[in-house]
This record gives structure tokens, C-alpha cells and sequence, in this order.
């Protein structure tokens, strides 16, 4: 028995060599790829950069879809993110200030209170108008789908700290109130209010004041459904706001709208 | 703030020539106007929400913007067909063409932003480097036949430009879009074309990397004056076509998707292109002679006819190719309805000149037939003198006491509820000046909104009280012509942040009810005033 698998195993050894060289020459005669060599050669190392920015991007953002899930895996890779690019399009500025405000959101949900404002404040800083924009997975009524009240208040609140970061916005807040209440004119009016909020107001007592005019303009310019998602968030920060603004049809609908909110 | 976004977040659609067009957001990133960014500007997505139709709005950024005379004559150089929409439906925009309305986005900073910006109908179909990103990452396996019709669809574009006397100057995977239904192509941006009328321009782009022959230079310096003649498009055809034959998972990608770099071109041992020609040479030797001529020429004068691409390619027998060969079916194109409006416009007010001229004597000689004047008799004594508005100065007379011939319902004039079911009656007065027959003014429907935001307004027209809605608009029906309007409202202070309610404060004013039925009243609350705008 032994010598027979001898036998086997030298026989195998001396066939290995030519089995190689039959696989290789086989290989020739199969229709080449047209770009082996090359394909792998002139990568610009830009568009290298630019790719990697691109991935990590994406990852940090979908897992940011469930931010109250991963924000703990999220705090290093946002703040790494934000710590190393910087912004050369107006797309990646957008995309720095949206990965910022993941770093912020993820450092308040950990209760590290300097750091989410540190990078709460810097997501202002990328895009030229200072403004930041939340990821529309933030929009308060997708929120609601799934999550348990607690979860909802926590991430709107999460939202709501991130808005004070900065208070670049109190001029328009200013500008929006005389439009509004002085002369009436409610685009004029929402248009500041949504640049207030989009520019940050550091107290608390104006933002609400933000929320529940600006969800008036929207109802009155004929957009509900955004003035649903921001009365939404103010009802989750306060639930009994003073519903005293606006013409009777308005304040009719956002009493209803807390009816159908009421928690 | 971008004005594309500032215009996206105001929720408003802006009416371009008669059109209204909203931004389209950005897929991922709200309140952020979709835009692709070019060589010569950004080119922003529209809609028109009516119908869902895409357009884009080409912005050309200051440094490449070409001169008004060359983007607006490239309509009128290009063929007319098919594949060339993109160029014969574009219109180039004046901050004129921009007009304010209710409930319409308008401002002076848009119309400034959108002069000399190129509005196009969004052409059907993916561009080519689109395409073979999924082809290189596995999602779509184009067929040959697909392949060669697109090929051909390509040549046939380029023979068509060269017979009109002009080249595109910038094919690419960029410029070509891919119609997979109809296996036809479209081809884009143009604002780098040849024509023999247009002048050559400084910033016109020499091409784009991966489809520019080596003889235009190289990275450091491109010679766009080279690339600037009738057969500008021929080294790029030969590029494109093998690309679109050959494009499969293993190849390369330069320039985001491109299959050849620029330092490959003129390298006639280049592995890459010997490795081509052998795979062209497998479809066909017309093909790989065509593509070897391209690679080894020292100008666009030695590069292949075009004609010769498409009879090779014509020559390609494949299987399906009989059932996918595209017919293109062209729907209604308001794109052509827009750009032509200036002319129809002009025509329409000659047809009702004509009209007019027609019908002003017919009407004399109806209105002289003795049966026909006593029906009229009243009215046409009246109508000589015809003053709506009344003097303020002179003393009120209430209508109801004096006779009004045609009018047959005898009711005063409604004020309209919203639900149609409250009405309330507003007296309609006029002047008549002594020994004059009285004009006949006949009452008239006008909706009245009032810019002010709380519950407690109160609207008075000549001392009748007007119920206001919820929403405080009020429909009345009067006659036009100048009445006193009183306003109650609350004033407001306003202190930076702080909003505090005032006093309550009646102001009267002066209305006028003329041809426009939108009255709109401006409250100036700080102040305690109002104002008749007609504007919102």
C-alpha cells in the first residue's frame, strides 16, 4: 500500500509542470480582456481621492439614516471625515457641512457636549451662505415611522441643538417678524424664516417662535406637507404652543395638526 | 445664496416665457437645486410642474460665457434632425423673458441670473458615460446589435454636420446621450460648435480629455484654434464608435469613464490600441482599417470620412438588429412652442387686426338696419359715455334711486361669501354730472386679500361692513370706480425680537375697483396704515 502511494505522488509531481504549462497556454487562446495591463496603470490621483470621499461618504451617511442605532460608530468617522478633506466643489462643501452635522448629532446623542457643539458650529462654516441643510432621512415625519416616542424626542431635540450652534440667523428672524407681522407679507416672511433656521438661532425661546411662524408661512404659501414636518418638531419640543398667530384658517389647521400629533 | 436655490426653496414656480418652471431638488440634498457641472457652467434641472416635463438651464459661468451672437445663432446652424433637438429647441434667455404674476417666483436678482442662460427640453436618453459605468460594473449588457445601431446613429449625426458646414467640437461621453429604446443617439452641449458664419472665440473648449487627437497639444496647453474647422469631430466619431463596439467590464476608465487617455493617442504600438484594432478587426476589417487610420493621422484631414464609418457599419450584419433599428417618435415639443412664440405672437395680433377690419364695418351696417336700432338705441347712447370712475369731490348719489335701463336684476349688488351662503349688501354709488344721461356701469365681481395675519381685521367699503373670510379675502360685486375703504386692525411693536399687539387702529383710505378683479390691501401694521398694491 505504502509504495503505491509513492508511486501516486511522484507520478503527480512529475505531471504538476506540465498541468502549469497546459492551464497557461489554454489561458492564450481565451479572447483577452481589453485593458489588463492598463486598467489598473493611470488612475488619476484625484479621481483616487475623489473616490475614497466619495465611499466614506456614503457609508457615514447611511448609517446615519438610523443615527440613534449607530452613533456610536458614527462619532470617530464623522469627526475623522470632517478632520481630513476639505472642500473643493460645491457639492463636497454640501457634503462636509451634512457629515459635520452627523458628528454633531452623533456627539449629543453620547452627551459629549462640547464636541457636538464644535462640530454643530462647523457644519456652518463650509457652504458660502453659512447655512446648513439636515439630511432629508432627518425630516421629522420619517423619524415618526418606527421609533418609540422617547427615540422621536431625543432625535428632534438632537435636531433642535444643532440649529442653535450658531445664531447667524437672528437677523433674518428680525427681518421675517416685520414681514410677517408688520406688513403681512408671508413669502417675504417665510423665505427669512426659513433662512433663520437654516443660519442657526442660539435661543431657545426664538426658535420655537421660528418653528410655529415659519409652519404658518408654509400652510399659507400652500406647502403643507413641510409645515406638518416643522409643527411636528415644535409640538415634540413643546407640546402646548401658543397657537395665537396667523388668520383663523391658519390657526384652525395647526389645531388640528396638534390634535392629530398630540403624544 | 445661489440664486437656483433661493428661487428652489421660495416653493414658487417662475414663469419663463409663458412656462413656469421650478428647480429641481437635488436627489440627496435638500433645498439644494440639481445642477451637473461642466466645462462651461453648470447645467440646472427644471420641471414644469403642469406635466412633469424636464428641462435644463444651461449657466454658463463668467470666464467661458461665448458672446450673445454665437450662443444664439447656434439654433439655426445645426441639421435639423433628431439628434440635434438639443441645439434647435434651445432658446437663449433676456431678463425680459421673466414675468411677475400671483403665486409666481420673480425677482430682479433671477432675471439678471438668467440672462444669456440657455433653457432646452431635457433630451430622453442616459449619457454615454452613464451607459458604460454600468456596463463596466455589470448592470447592463448592451447588446451588439444595440452597440453597432448606436455606432451608426453616431456617424450619420456626424455626416449630417459636416454636409451642414459645422462640427459639434466636443463629442465625448459627456455630450452623447444614448436613447436604449429607440437605439439612437442625442447629442449635447453645444456651445463649442463650428460653423463657417460663427467667429472663433478664445474660451471655446478644444474637446475633452480622452476624445481630443494628440496633435491639439497636451495636458499643459490645448490649441483650440486646431480642433476649430468642419471636420472637428472626426477623431473623437472614431473614439466613440469603438468604444461603444468594444466597452465591456475589464475596461479602463480615465477622466470618469472615458476608455483611452490622452497619453495613449499617437502611439501607434501602444498595447491598448493594438488589442482594439484586433477586437474591431473580429466585427469587422472596414472597421479596424477605419480605426487604424484614425489612430496613425497627424490631423483631422488624414482622420476617416465620416460617411465611411457609417457604410462599415452599415455593412454589419447582427442578429436582432432589423427589430431594434429605432424609429424615433417625436411627441409634442413645447420647447419649439416656446422658442417660436415670439414669432406666432406677431402673427396672431396681424389675424386680429384682419379680424377687426372685418367686423367693425359688418357691425356698422347690422347696427344701421332700422329693425335692429331700436334694440339697441338705449345702450348705444350710453355707451358713447362711458365714465366708471367717479370724482370724490362731488356729492354721493345712491344708484337705487335713479332708473338703469339694462340691468335686469334690480337686487343690489353681493358681497360674495366664500361658501356662497352669507351675503351682505354694499351699496353702489356714482356721480352723474347734471344734464348728462346717466353711464351705465354694470357691477362687477372683485376678490379682495388682505395681507395680515391675525383674527381681528375689519373691513368697511363707503360704510357697509364687508365679512371677511378665514382667511381675510373677501369676494364683493361692485361697480368700478373709487370708493372709501376704512381698516380696523391691531398694530403691532416691534422691538428687533420681540413682537407685542398694539392698540386697535382704524384707517381709512381709498380704494379703486377698476379692470383688475385681484385687489390686494397691504396692512402696515408698525405704522397703523394701509395701501392698495394689486401686486402681492
Amino acid at each position: 500500500m505504502a509504495t503505491n502511494q509513492y508511486a501516486v505522488k511522484i507520478l503527480f509531481l512529475l505531471l504538476l509542470p506540465f498541468l502549469l504549462t497546459g492551464c497557461k497556454s489554454s489561458k492564450k487562446t481565451q479572447e483577452q480582456p481589453l485593458t489588463q495591463e492598463i486598467s489598473t496603470k493611470e488612475q488619476p490621483l484625484e479621481s483616487i481621492e475623489d473616490s475614497s470621499f466619495e465611499l466614506e461618504y456614503e457609508n457615514i451617511y447611511q448609517k446615519a439614516v438610523e443615527i440613534e442605532k449607530n452613533y456610536e460608530t458614527l462619532k470617530p468617522r464623522a469627526e475623522k471625515f470632517v478632520d481630513s478633506y476639505f472642500p473643493k466643489t460645491q457639492i463636497q462643501k454640501h457634503k462636509l457641512m451634512t457629515v459635520a452635522l452627523i458628528a454633531g448629532g452623533s456627539n449629543y446623542l453620547l452627551s459629549n457636549m462640547s464636541n457636538a457643539k464644535f462640530y454643530g458650529t462647523k457644519a456652518y462654516e463650509y457652504k458660502e451662505d453659512k447655512s446648513i441643510a439636515f439630511p432629508v432621512e432627518w425630516e421629522s415625519i420619517r423619524w415618526r415611522q418606527g421609533r418609540d416616542t422617547n427615540i422621536l424626542k431625543k432625535l428632534i431635540y438632537m435636531k433642535d441643538f444643532l440649529r442653535s450652534c450658531s445664531n447667524a440667523g437672528f437677523d433674518a428672524f428680525c427681518k421675517a417678524n416685520e414681514a410677517f407681522f408688520g406688513k403681512g407679507q408671508v413669502l417675504d416672511a417665510m423665505h427669512e424664516y426659513q433662512n433663520a433656521m437654516q443660519w442657526g438661532l442660539e435661543k431657545e425661546s426664538l426658535r420655537q417662535e421660528c418653528y410655529l411662524r415659519l409652519a404658518a408661512c408654509f400652510y399659507k404659501a400652500g406647502r403643507k406637507e413641510e409645515c406638518e414636518k416643522l409643527f411636528l418638531e415644535l409640538l415634540i419640543i413643546e407640546p402646548n404652543p401658543n397657537l395665537t398667530i396667523g388668520d383663523q384658517e391658519t390657526r384652525e389647521y395647526l389645531n388640528e395638526l396638534k390634535e392629530k400629533y398630540s403624544l | 445664496m445661489e440664486i437656483a436655490n433661493v428661487w428652489l426653496q421660495s416653493g414658487l414656480p417662475a414663469l419663463i416665457r409663458g412656462v413656469k418652471l421650478v428647480p429641481k431638488q437635488h436627489p440627496r440634498f435638500k433645498n439644494l437645486a440639481y445642477y451637473e457641472e461642466g466645462k462651461q457652467g453648470r447645467a440646472f434641472h427644471l420641471v414644469q410642474p403642469s406635466n412633469k416635463r424636464e428641462w435644463i438651464l444651461k449657466k454658463f459661468t463668467s470666464e467661458m460665457q461665448p458672446e450673445r451672437s454665437y450662443v444664439v445663432s447656434v439654433r439655426s446652424l445645426v441639421p435639423k434632425s433628431i439628434c440635434f433637438q438639443a441645439a434647435s429647441k434651445r432658446i437663449v434667455l433676456t431678463p425680459e423673458d421673466i414675468k411677475p404674476g400671483e403665486g409666481i417666483y420673480s425677482s430682479g436678482e433671477l432675471s439678471k441670473w438668467l440672462d444669456g442662460t440657455i433653457l432646452m427640453p431635457k433630451m430622453p436618453g442616459t449619457s454615454w458615460q452613464n451607459v458604460s459605468k454600468e456596463i463596466r460594473s455589470g448592470a447592463l449588457d448592451l447588446s451588439m446589435s444595440k452597440r453597432v445601431s448606436f455606432a451608426r446613429s453616431l456617424a450619420e449625426a456626424v455626416v449630417e454636420m459636416e454636409q451642414e458646414g459645422c462640427a459639434h467640437r466636443d463629442l465625448s461621453h459627456e455630450s452623447v446621450l444614448l436613447d436604449l429604446q429607440e437605439n439612437i443617439v442625442y447629442l449635447i452641449d453645444w456651445d463649442s460648435l463650428f460653423h463657417g458664419t460663427l467667429y472663433y472665440f478664445k474660451n471655446t473648449p478644444a474637446g475633452s480629455q480622452g476624445y481630443m487627437p494628440q496633435w491639439l497639444g497636451d495636458q499643459n496647453k490645448w490649441d483650440s484654434r486646431k480642433s476649430w474647422n468642419r471636420k472637428g469631430d472626426r477623431f473623437a466619431l472614431a473614439i466613440l464608435i469603438s468604444e461603444f463596439l468594444l466597452m465591456n467590464q475589464e475596461s479602463p476608465s480615465f477622466y470618469d469613464g472615458a476608455m483611452y487617455s490622452q497619453e495613449m493617442f499617437g502611439n501607434t504600438q501602444h498595447p491598448f490600441f493594438l488589442k482594439v484594432s484586433e477586437s474591431l478587426g473580429r466585427i469587422s476589417e472596414s472597421l479596424h482599417d477605419l480605426f487604424r487610420q484614425t489612430w496613425n493621422s497627424t490631423s483631422y484631414d488624414d482622420c476617416p470620412d465620416p460617411l465611411k464609418w457609417k457604410e462599415a457599419l452599415e455593412e454589419i450584419k447582427v442578429e436582432e438588429s432589423a427589430s431594434e433599428q429605432g424609429k424615433a417618435i417625436l411627441e409634442f415639443d413645447e420647447g419649439e412652442e416656446i422658442a417660436s412664440s415670439e414669432s406666432s405672437s406677431s402673427s396672431s395680433k396681424a389675424y386680429w387686426l384682419l379680424l377687426l377690419l372685418a367686423l367693425v364695418p359688418l357691425a356698422i351696417w347690422f347696427l344701421n338696419q332700422p329693425e335692429n336700432q331700436r334694440f339697441f338705441s338705449t345702450s348705444s347712447a350710453n355707451s358713447q359715455k362711458n365714465e366708471p370712475v367717479r370724482k370724490n369731490s362731488e356729492p354721493l348719489q345712491v344708484i337705487k334711486n335713479e332708473p338703469v335701463p339694462v340691468v335686469k336684476n334690480t337686487e343690489p349688488p353681493q358681497v360674495l361669501q366664500p361658501d356662497n351662503t352669507k351675503t351682505e349688501l354694499v351699496p353702489v354709488t356714482q356721480v352723474n354730472s347734471p344734464g348728462t344721461p346717466s353711464p351705465i356701469v354694470m357691477p362687477q365681481k372683485y376678490l379682495i386679500k388682505v395681507m395680515y395675519v391675525d383674527t381681528d381685521l375689519k373691513m368697511k367699503i363707503d360704510g357697509q361692513e364687508i365679512l371677511l373670510n378665514k382667511n381675510n379675502t373677501a369676494e364683493v360685486q361692485i361697480k368700478p370706480g373709487i370708493y372709501g375703504m376704512e381698516m380696523t386692525f391691531s398694530k403691532v411693536i416691534l422691538e428687533r425680537e420681540t413682537v407685542k399687539k398694539g392698540s386697535s387702529v382704524t384707517s381709512e383710505a381709498q380704494i379703486t375697483f377698476d379692470k383688475n378683479e385681484n385687489i390686494i390691501i397691504q396692512i402696515n401694521r408698525s405704522e397703523g396704515t394701509w395701501q392698495q398694491t394689486n401686486t402681492p
